[in-house]
């Protein structure tokens, strides 16, 4: 809590950021994945982006890592527009980092995990000499407690977990200033999933990472963030520190999500939609919420929700 | 889709290896080997003998020396326009499945090379230009590559849209970088399979125009002595055809055999389950 | 319904642009051929060009409309092609469709009777090597259809002529009769037929055995057979039904590419089908009917991959995006 207060300029902004996927070449339908987000992310400061599965969660975190191109908005990192890729600085690439949702997507295959941890070093041509990589190779390991004797294997040869940390280690390599992880443990088992968390936090807090933490389950979410927003339909719904959200969440969909309110069983919904995003589901829903979309304001505290009741 | 794949090659592909590395040492070697120079003419229609192992057909080449310089047409077709169209359908795929703008028109320019009947635009081809190998190797090139492409386009589109492509491009790598040090390794082998089936198609796309008796007459290929022999009815009167037709029929069939053999034997071992394409 | 609505649209699109593309190739590769259809006019003596005098050789060339600068030529060819109007062959002296036709249909006897051939041999046989995959029987029947897949179609046209015309003497040497029988005509195309057949059951019978076997890895006849159901009732009920679209809309592919692979056939045999029409309009620059056919045979694989399409959309609703 303390560190989030400390800087005050924001080293990642996402201003206006709207994607809308049209499958298809010409006839596809559009489908709204991220719309009208405004994010910031203040220099070692961590923010849990959560909320159901097609919410657009992992768009946003690409969007703000510049992989993926918004249909309108502009990404800021440190200032520098991530979304025209080619006016990007070499330089800025390796100030981020991503872990992906699946461990054993995150390497290629046909690479042994040492030249997978070593390649952002070799990209960005960091290191001078093969045994100076092999010490901070080494390193890296040890900092994310890998088994050195695994660095020789290929990612099918080792566990979910232990590939998990060796993707965790390459993500260090360059020192990030601004990592994206997108459900990292979602994919492993409960117990190596607690020692997962607790790396990243570890990491986090030494390594002074702004952090951008992608989980469904707000639980997790909230052992992770300083911050949490609350995602449904593209649209943040919901944010605020992580106790005043645990503690009085406002929003009727983030009441759902910690089981406070029941929620109505709704067999199918629109994609898109014109007022609300919640409307279909939400139980104490109003005349205006069909037509007429909720705006994301500040009610007090740094509290942000996008309802009409408040 | 392991690398492993290319080392080590089942029975069948081995077989196929050895006689395909049999056909190239002929082509190769074939002024040392061959008995006689290709431009000296005998008797024509005599029977072997030993001084013509394998006879002498209808104009009085000597049929083994033939055969053999026949192997080098065929192995320099086949070579070369694999070699092209492999690199160029290799290129395409890489472009279209790695910059998605560009993925809908290489698709339809795909698809329209795939509908172009290669044989009868070949015999139209050739009243523009003689076809000598050269341009016969060009033409079977621009009507090749397409397939290669559209065989490998989806594996590369499969690779791109993986996640440690994506963490790579987070971190910095540019897209040449990604294509070459990732993409292209994933592909190879599926590459080098459809390298050896194109050659294979090369090899009996050259012999069947020369089989139409379109290529230059001057070329000494299997498909224009089969021509050749196909146009003078008298060898089916006599036993003629067992030395003149014979011959070439059997080396380009065991040549075409060794090549699907490889071929196939590749792909079993990139796709286990055995997924053949036959266009 | 949207979306079946937005499928055909897009794939109409697609093929129309492919066939005016086609269209416009053909056209522009035999006009531009070097030489001229005048040059052998004469017809009878067909080594010795006939000698024309510039006065006929213009008006013969008005007449044709071969005068005309290409994209005139062009707008004329579209615009018959558009009324269903092949043209005047030069060489022939009579309308496209007319010489066309009888040749077209012997062709199409022979694909569809080696089609049909091709066919009952090869589908037992993939279903038996897919039920029974990795057996002894299964790997005898794949060697044999590769190897069988690699000849060339000519050497194999070749032998059979050796065996059963040359050697046997059962079927006749020369292609056709002068008879305009039905009888005749199926008698004759039988060699060709039978050898065609041959040709292409390898190749069919190699991706039917494919489509068996990535069916029969699926988890519902795996429960078929663990419901212990009869092998006869899970091929016929299942494994067919499954594998039923792939193997029906490759088979329309393999119809309309096998206009082409007959070529060869066709010329060992000399049979009168389309392929020596063609190498005689080549050969006489008879642009009208060698545009014809050239038309004929993109058109056939455009058609067939249409056709191929549709049958895979009305069969597999997965296609369609979502289930109905």
């Amino acid at each position: 809590m303390m560190r989030f207060n400390s800087l005050k300029t924001p080293l990642v902004q996402g201003i206006n950021l709207t994607k809308i996927f049209r499958y298809g070449l010409i006839w596809g339908e559009p489908v709204e994945a991220v719309k009208n987000v405004n994010i910031n992310l203040l220099r070692g400061a961590s923010l849990s982006l959560t909320g159901e599965s097609g919410s657009g969660k992992t768009t946003l975190g690409k969007i703000l890592l510049g992989i993926i191109r918004p249909t309108s908005g502009k990404v800021l990192f440190n200032g520098i527009d991530l979304t025209n890729p080619k006016r990007v600085p070499k330089y800025i690439r390796r100030m981020m980092s991503y872990i992906p949702q699946h461990p054993e997507e995150a390497f290629d295959p046909r690479w042994r995990l040492y030249d997978n941890i070593a390649e952002p070093l070799r990209i960005h041509k960091l290191i001078g000499s093969k045994e100076e990589e092999k010490e901070i190779i080494f390193k890296l390991a040890e900092d994310v407690s890998l088994d050195t004797s695994l660095l020789n294997r290929r990612p099918f040869e080792v566990s979910g977990g232990e590939i998990q940390r060796a993707v965790i280690a390459s993500a260090l390599a360059t020192n990030p200033l601004f990592m994206v992880c997108d459900e990292p443990t979602s994919m492993l088992d409960i117990s190596t999933q607690a020692d997962i968390l607790r790396l990243l936090k570890n990491i986090r807090d030494k390594l002074n990472i702004s952090l951008l933490f992608i989980s469904h389950d707000i639980e997790i979410a909230s052992f992770m963030g300083f911050k949490i927003a609350v995602m449904l339909k593209g649209r943040i719904v919901e944010m605020a520190d992580v106790d005043k959200l645990i503690n009085e969440p406002l929003h009727p969909y983030t009441q759902g999500l910690l089981g406070i309110v029941k929620v109505e069983y709704v067999s199918s919904y629109a994609k898109n939609c014109r007022g609300c995003p919640y409307y279909d589901r939400c139980p104490v829903k109003m005349l205006p919420c069909r037509e007429k979309e909720p705006k994301l304001k500040n009610v007090g505290g740094d509290h942000y929700v996008a309802c009409f009741r408040y | 889709m392991d690398v492993k794949a290319l080392s080590f090659l089942g029975i069948k592909g081995k077989i196929g290896l050895i006689i395909i590395l049999f056909v190239v040492f002929i082509g190769i070697t074939a002024p040392v080997i061959s008995p006689y120079d290709p431009t000296s003419l005998f008797e024509p229609f005599e029977p072997p003998s030993s001084t013509h192992l394998l006879g002498t057909d209808d104009v009085g080449h000597d049929v083994l020396t033939i055969l053999i310089y026949g192997a080098r047409v065929s192995i320099l077709v086949g070579f070369a326009t694999a070699t092209i169209s492999t690199f160029i359908g290799l290129l395409t795929a890489l472009i279209a499945g790695c910059y998605e703008g560009l993925d809908p028109i290489i698709s339809r320019i795909l698809d329209f090379f795939l509908v172009i009947p290669r044989i009868p635009f070949i015999v139209i081809i050739s009243a523009f230009l003689t076809p000598n190998i050269f341009i016969v190797i060009l033409v079977l090139s621009f009507f090749g590559w397409a397939k290669t492409a559209r065989v490998i386009k989806p594996l590369v589109k499969q690779v791109y849209s993986r996640e440690y492509v994506k963490r790579l491009k987070c971190i910095g790598a540019g897209n040449w970088y990604i294509i070459l040090r990732h993409i292209l390794p994933a592909t190879f082998p599926l590459a080098v399979a459809q390298f050896v089936l194109e050659g294979g198609h090369a090899i009996l796309a050259e012999a069947s125009i020369g089989f139409f008796g379109l290529e230059d007459p001057s070329t000494l290929s299997w498909g224009m002595e089969i021509n050749h022999a196909l146009q003078k009815s008298i060898i089916f009167l006599t036993n003629i055809w067992t030395w003149v037709l014979g011959p070439p029929i059997l080396m380009l069939t065991i040549t075409l055999l060794s090549t699907t053999f490889i071929s196939i034997d590749l792909e079993t071992r990139i796709n286990p389950r055995l997924k053949v394409r036959s266009w | 319904m949207g979306v079946s609505r937005r499928f055909f649209v897009s794939k109409a699109a697609f093929y129309i642009s492919l066939f005016i593309l086609s269209i416009t190739t053909v056209f522009l590769l035999v006009r531009m051929m070097p030489g001229s259809p005048l040059d052998y006019l004469g017809g009878e003596a067909e080594d010795v060009p006939y000698i024309l005098t510039e006065e006929v050789r213009e008006k013969l060339l008005s007449y044709y409309g071969l005068d005309k600068p290409l994209w005139e030529q062009y707008i004329v060819f579209v615009n018959n092609l558009l009324h269903l109007n092949f043209g005047y062959s030069i060489y022939f002296s009579e309308p496209v469709t007319r010489i066309l036709l009888p040749h077209l249909m012997r062709t199409l006897i022979l694909i569809t009777l080696g089609f049909l051939f091709s066919i009952s041999i090869s589908f037992p046989l993939s279903i038996i090597s897919a039920w029974r995959r990795g057996s002894t029987l299964d790997t005898i029947i794949t060697l044999l259809s590769m190897s069988i897949y690699s000849i060339p179609s000519f050497a194999l046209a070749i032998l059979f002529l050796i065996v059963f015309s040359v050697e046997l003497k059962l079927f006749p040497l020369i292609g056709f009769s002068a008879e305009e029988n039905i009888l005749d005509i199926l008698w004759y195309a039988l060699g060709p037929a039978m050898v065609f057949a041959v040709a292409e059951s390898g190749r069919a019978y190699y991706f039917m055995r494919n489509s068996f076997i990535s069916e029969l890895d699926k988890d519902y006849i795996l429960f078929a057979k663990s419901k212990g159901l009869k092998n006869k009732t899970i091929i016929l009920r299942h494994l067919l039904r499954g594998s039923l679209s792939p193997i029906i809309s490759k088979l329309a592919l393999l119809f309309g590419y096998s206009l082409l692979s007959c070529m060869f056939v066709e010329n060992v045999f000399n049979y009168p089908g389309i392929t020596w029409l063609l190498l005689i309009s080549y050969e006489y620059y008879d642009y009208p009917v060698l545009e014809s056919i050239l038309l004929i045979f993109m058109f056939t694989v455009i058609v067939m991959n249409a056709i191929a399409d549709i049958i895979s959309f009305i069969i597999d609703p997965r296609v369609r995006g979502g289930w109905m």
